[in-house]
């Protein structure tokens, strides 16, 4: 599978399987499609505050699928300036639409630098086991 | 594969959901192998999945009153009653072969307690897709089966939810023995009514109605470890707690469990920020 609708070729990833756009400081994340494809029906997802601290690879939120609940983990470290408080009405939007109106969170991040550490697109696509 | 095989034991709602979360940081670490364990609840229990809404101030004086505990779970799903009930954990992770679909482990789990049941005699069914009991929107587990839920005649038999964290997974759940539909409805839900606790009858079933007759526990243990064992390919060796997770436990059994800020509130996230600060901490000092 090549670089596509998968894995949008203009975002950035991480290796816990989120997705980044990048706006200057300010970064959206949700989760990839492979990763809602993992979970299963999304039933609830428990958001983080707008201004809490959060931090590179911790957890920020947690995500209850029909049968288990996951750690969604911050990629980058900053403060959360918005949340998708559509999600706590709307969960399935995450399976739906995991890269448009399923995201989670918008984080100020504190030290750009940190954005070198992102995967690219390609990067994640070969993680999960794509050409 | 070898697997840790702990002991049976029985604890108190609030040591339960602690030590399961504490094997889970073991395994996490690298501290621990894969574990299954097996236990009781003293006294009798609710238990709710972590993003249910907390039981009101009416319920927690039913649950007073009946000398029923409570506890909010780690993990997701619907409350479940636990009194005459095997309840199993198992600990495992991306290392020895559970890296996911959520489905996919949860469905290897199940086929292994499906080989436990046939060893017992007792031909069940894996559920192949959700189902919430007609007319009967409820807060119990038992009230709906979903993907890989184990029936027998298409009545649940056993309930099971699963925590997953970084490469690792828990995932307990309930075997129940008899099933007594009183406490569940008034435990669980506001009102009693005859028409639920009818419909809930019908969509669940003790081990012991099933088999028409109750085995020794040590039986139904034996049987349910092999057919895990069997079709994990898993050989058990008898294992003990080590010092660390009887530490940890203890500590989770304090500073959350037993606590109002965990208990009567919904979701994962501390009031305070105090343990979610420390569970956020640990995930970043996780090594990925």
């Amino acid at each position: 599978m090549g670089v596509g609708k998968m894995v949008p070729f203009e975002l950035k990833y991480t290796a816990e399987h989120e997705w980044v756009k990048v706006e200057g400081e300010r970064v959206t994340v949700g989760i990839t499609e492979y990763a809602q494809k993992e979970l299963g029906d999304v039933v609830y997802v428990e958001l983080p505050a707008v201004g809490e601290k959060v931090k590179a690879k911790a957890g920020m939120g947690s995500i209850e699928s029909v049968k288990a609940v996951s750690d969604v983990y911050a990629p980058l470290t900053g403060e959360i300036v918005e949340v998708n408080d559509e999600l706590q009405f709307s969960p399935e939007l995450v399976n739906q639409d995991p890269y448009g109106k399923g995201w989670i969170a918008v984080i100020e991040v504190a030290d750009t630098e940190e954005l070198k550490n992102l995967l690219s697109a390609e990067a994640y696509q070969k993680l999960i086991g794509g050409n | 594969m070898i697997g840790r095989l702990l002991p049976w034991s029985t604890g108190t709602a609030a040591w339960n959901m602690a030590l399961d979360e504490a094997l889970l940081r073991s395994y996490e670490q690298g501290k621990a192998p894969l574990t299954l364990r097996f236990y009781g609840w003293t006294p009798p229990a609710l238990s709710l999945g972590c993003f249910q809404q907390p039981l009101t101030a009416e319920q927690q004086a039913w649950c007073r009153q009946a000398g029923v505990d409570w506890v909010k779970r780690p993990t997701g799903g619907r409350a479940v009653f636990h009194d005459d009930e095997l309840t199993y954990a198992l600990v495992a992770g991306a290392r020895d072969g559970f890296a996911g679909p959520v489905l996919a482990d949860y469905q290897k789990i199940a086929l292994g307690l499906k080989r436990g049941f046939a060893l017992l005699g007792l031909a069940v069914e894996l559920a192949s897709g959700p189902r919430q009991t007609e007319g009967y929107p409820s807060q119990l587990c038992f009230a709906a089966s979903s993907w890989y839920e184990i029936t027998y005649q298409g009545r649940k038999l056993v309930g099971s939810a699963q925590l997953r964290q970084d490469k690792a997974l828990l995932q307990h759940g309930s075997i129940l023995l008899t099933f007594n539909p009183l406490f569940w409805v008034e435990g669980g839900e506001k009102a009693p009514t005859t028409g639920s606790k009818n419909t809930i009858t019908k969509q669940v079933i003790g081990l012991e109605e099933a088999l028409g007759y109750r085995p020794p526990r040590s039986a139904i243990l034996s049987a349910l470890q092999q057919g895990l064992g069997e079709v994990l390919g898993i050989r058990w060796q008898a294992g003990s707690l080590s010092a660390e997770e009887l530490s940890v436990a203890t500590q989770l059994m304090e500073e959350k469990y037993t606590k109002a800020d965990w208990n009567n509130r919904r979701g994962r996230k501390s009031l305070t920020g105090g343990e979610g600060r420390r569970q956020r901490r640990r995930a970043h000092e996780r090594t990925p």
